[in-house]
C-alpha cells in the first residue's frame, strides 16, 4: 500500500490488517512511555486546509508516538494566501524531505491528484464529501472490538442517522461496515440521502450502496444493534436540503424518547464534533452503549496503524526489493 | 479571399449532399464550375497557363463548415484566445464562418461592442466572423439588450451563452422581440438555481464521489418552458447544447408540431458518460456535463 485514499482501494485483507496492526498500536499507548522509534528519521507532514484541530493533532500524536518528525503546514498563514498554487505547495514541501503528506481539503479528489505531484505518501483526511478513510478505520476498529468480534461485524445491524449525502465520513465508514459483514441502513430524510438513491434505483447504485434506507427513525430503532449519528449542519437549510434544525431534530435526532426504546445492550457512535439538540438530544456520558469517547482514543491507534504499513521497516523492506529487481 | 485565377483540386474524396466520391474539383472565380472523377485531364498544365493545381489525395474535399458556438474571447480573456488566432484555427479546421459568442468583457450587447467584433474578424480576413449579441445587458439576465439597434446592425443570434435567461417575464419580452424583428434567440437551458456549486452530472458518479451534482431536470425545465414560449409567441429559437436524452425528445416533438424551434449536440455530449470522472480527471469537467449511457 502506497497511499491511503479512500476506501473503496482497501481489500477485506487490508481492511482486517489494519484493524489486527492497531491492536499492537494500542498497546503501545498503554504502557507508561508510549513511544517506538520505528519510524524514527521520517517526516509526517500534515497539511490542513480545513480547519480541524482535532483529526490533525489525532495524526500528529500518531507520528509522534512511532518517533517520526512532524511538519505542520496551516493554510491561514501560508503562501497559499499570496496566489501560490496548490501544487507549488506540494512540491515544495517535498522538496524539504517529506515522507508521508497527510491532507484534508474542501476539494474532492486533491489527495489523489497529489500522488502525482510528489514521490511522498499520502493519506487523505478528508476530501469534501468523498472520503475519510481513518475515520472508517477508526469506527471499524472502535465497533468490532467493543462487540468483541474479532476483525468482523458479521450480521451486526446498524443505523446511520443523518445528512449521508453531505457526508464524508457515511461514503467512507459505510463501506467498512458493509466489507465486514454488517447490514447497514441509512436512515434520513430523502433529501439528504445521496441523489443516485433517490433518483436511479439500479444494479450500479445498489453496488455502490449495497444498504437498505429508511426515512422512519423510529421504525428502525427497534430492529437496530447500533446507533451512528451524523453531524448535522447548520447551512443545509439555504438550499432548503431540510426544513428547520428543530424539525430535522423532532424526526431524526437521538432524543431521550428514542433512547428509551433502545435496547441496553445497543452502541452509540458519532464522528465528532457534536451538535448538541440537533442529532443528539441527550448527554453521551449517560448512555452506557456510547462509544463516542473511544472513537477519539481509537483514532490515534489506527493512525499509527495506518503510518507504520505506509512508511514502516515492512514497507520499506518490500520498497528496496523492487528496486533491486528493476 | 477569392482569387481571380482559377483552382483545380486533383484527386479528393469530394463529400457533399449526394454523398462521398473519388473526384476533382475546377473551380473559377471563386465559384465551383465542375465536380467530377478525372476531369483534370481537359485543362492545361499549371506552367503552360492552366489553373492551379492542388494534389488532394487522401484528402476531404468538402464546402466549408459554420461553427455556430465559438468563443473568441476578445476583449476580456484575450490570453485564452483572440480573433485572429480563433480564426486561423478555424480555417485551419475547414470552417469559413463562425458565430461569436458574446462572453467578453464588455458583453456584445451594444452595437459598438459587435462591430469591433466583425472589425477584428475582418482584419483577420480568414474567415467570415459573425456576431451574435447578448439577450440582456452584460449576460445578467435584468435588462433587455437593445435589440432594435443590433437588429438594425445585422445582429441575427441572440443568446446569453453560459447563463440561461433565467426570468420568465424577461424572457417573454426578448421572445416578442424576436418575433417582431425576425431574429433568433438561442438559450443555454439551465435553471440556475438547481445547479448551484454543480461539478457533474448528478447520478451515480457524483454521489459516490460525493461531488455536488448537476441534475438533467435544470435542462429539461427550462426547455420546457421555452418551448411554451416559443409556441404562444412565435419566436425563432436554436437550444445551445443539449445533454439529456429528455430534450432531445421535447425537441423533436416540438419539430413535429412545426415550432420554429433548432437544437444542437456536441460529440462528447452523445459519446461520453459521467463515469470519465470516476477518477476526478477534470479534461472531462464540461458545462453541460457528460451524462449518462441512457443519454448518449
Ligand atoms: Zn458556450
Ligand atoms: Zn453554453
Amino acid at each position: 500500500m502506497k497511499h491511503l485514499l479512500s476506501m473503496d482501494d482497501l481489500s477485506l485483507g487490508e481492511l482486517q490488517h489494519l484493524l489486527s496492526l492497531a491492536d499492537e498500536m494500542s498497546e503501545i499507548q498503554k504502557r507508561a512511555q508510549p513511544k517506538v522509534p520505528a519510524l524514527r528519521n521520517k517526516t509526517v507532514a500534515s497539511l490542513f486546509f480545513e480547519d480541524s484541530t482535532r483529526t490533525r493533532l489525532s495524526f500528529e500524536t500518531a507520528a509522534k508516538r512511532l518517533s517520526a518528525d512532524t511538519m505542520t503546514f496551516s493554510a491561514a498563514s501560508s503562501s497559499v494566501n499570496k496566489g501560490e498554487s496548490l501544487r507549488d505547495t506540494v512540491e515544495t514541501l517535498s522538496a524539504m524531505g517529506v515522507d508521508a503528506f497527510v491532507v484534508r481539503h474542501k476539494t474532492a479528489g486533491l489527495p489523489l491528484a497529489m500522488t502525482q505531484w510528489t514521490d511522498a505518501h499520502i493519506v487523505n483526511a478528508g476530501d469534501g464529501a468523498h472520503q475519510h478513510p481513518t475515520q472508517a478505520l477508526l469506527d471499524a476498529f472502535t465497533l468490532t472490538r467493543a462487540l468483541e468480534l474479532g476483525n468482523s461485524l458479521a450480521g451486526v445491524r446498524i443505523a446511520m442517522v443523518g445528512d449521508i449525502r453531505h457526508s464524508r465520513v457515511a461514503r467512507s465508514t459505510v463501506r467498512a461496515f458493509v466489507l465486514l459483514g454488517a447490514k447497514v441502513t441509512l436512515v434520513a430524510p430523502a433529501s439528504l440521502l445521496p441523489p443516485s438513491l433517490i433518483y436511479s434505483d439500479t444494479a450500479e447504485t445498489r453496488h455502490e450502496w449495497p444498504v437498505s434506507t429508511s426515512h422512519d427513525l423510529d421504525e428502525v430503532l427497534g430492529e437496530v444493534d447500533v446507533v451512528y449519528l451524523l453531524r448535522m449542519q447548520h447551512e443545509r437549510m439555504n438550499a432548503a436540503f431540510i426544513s428547520s434544525v428543530g424539525e430535522y431534530a423532532l424526526h431524526f435526532g437521538l432524543t431521550p424518547q428514542r433512547l428509551a426504546k433502545l435496547p441496553h445492550s445497543f452502541k452509540l457512535m458519532h464522528p465528532g464534533p457534536m451538535n448538541h439538540g440537533v442529532e443528539i438530544g441527550v448527554d453521551p456520558a449517560l448512555v452506557p452503549g456510547s462509544l463516542i469517547t473511544q472513537q477519539v482514543t481509537n483514532g490515534v491507534s489506527v493512525r499509527m496503524a495506518v503510518l507504520l504499513s505506509l512508511l514502516g521497516p515492512a514497507a520499506t523492506s518490500e520498497m528496496t526489493k523492487e528496486e533491486k529487481n528493476v | 479571399m477569392s482569387s481571380n485565377k482559377s483552382i483545380l483540386i486533383i484527386g479528393g474524396t469530394v463529400v457533399n449532399v449526394s454523398g462521398e466520391v473519388l473526384a476533382d474539383v475546377m473551380i473559377d472565380q471563386g465559384v465551383v464550375q465542375e465536380v467530377g472523377p478525372n476531369i483534370s485531364a481537359k485543362y492545361a498544365a499549371e506552367n503552360e497557363g492552366g489553373p492551379r493545381r492542388i494534389d488532394a489525395t487522401s484528402c476531404v474535399v468538402t464546402s466549408a463548415f459554420v461553427d455556430l458556438h465559438t468563443h473568441l474571447r476578445e476583449n476580456g480573456r484575450v490570453e485564452s484566445e483572440t480573433i485572429e488566432k480563433g480564426s486561423r484555427a478555424a480555417v485551419l479546421g475547414g470552417y469559413g464562418a463562425v458565430v461569436a459568442m458574446p462572453n467578453t468583457e464588455p458583453a456584445q450587447d451594444s452595437v459598438a461592442v459587435v462591430e469591433f467584433v466583425r472589425m477584428q474578424g475582418e482584419r483577420a480576413g480568414l474567415v467570415d466572423v459573425v456576431p451574435s449579441a447578448c439577450i440582456t445587458v452584460n449576460r445578467a439576465g435584468l435588462q433587455l439588450s437593445p435589440f432594435h439597434s443590433l437588429a438594425q446592425n445585422g445582429v441575427t443570434l441572440y443568446t446569453d451563452d453560459g447563463n440561461g435567461v433565467q426570468d420568465p417575464v424577461i424572457m417573454r419580452r426578448a421572445m416578442e422581440y424576436a418575433k417582431e424583428l425576425n431574429i433568433t434567440l438561442m438559450q443555454h437551458c439551465e435553471v440556475s438555481r438547481l445547479t448551484e456549486g454543480a461539478v457533474m452530472h448528478e447520478g451515480c458518479c457524483s454521489s459516490h464521489l460525493g461531488l455536488p451534482g448537476w441534475p438533467s431536470i435544470a435542462e429539461v425545465l427550462m426547455l420546457q418552458r421555452d418551448l411554451e414560449l416559443v409556441r404562444e409567441t412565435g419566436a425563432k429559437m436554436h437550444f445551445l447544447h443539449l445533454s439529456t436524452a429528455r430534450s432531445v425528445e421535447l425537441v423533436r416533438q416540438a419539430k413535429n408540431e412545426g415550432l420554429p424551434v433548432t437544437a444542437e449536440v456536441t460529440p462528447h455530449h452523445f459519446s461520453l458518460t459521467d463515469e470519465k470522472l470516476s477518477g476526478f480527471n477534470t479534461v472531462f469537467k464540461v458545462n453541460p456535463p457528460l451524462r449518462t449511457m441512457e443519454d448518449v
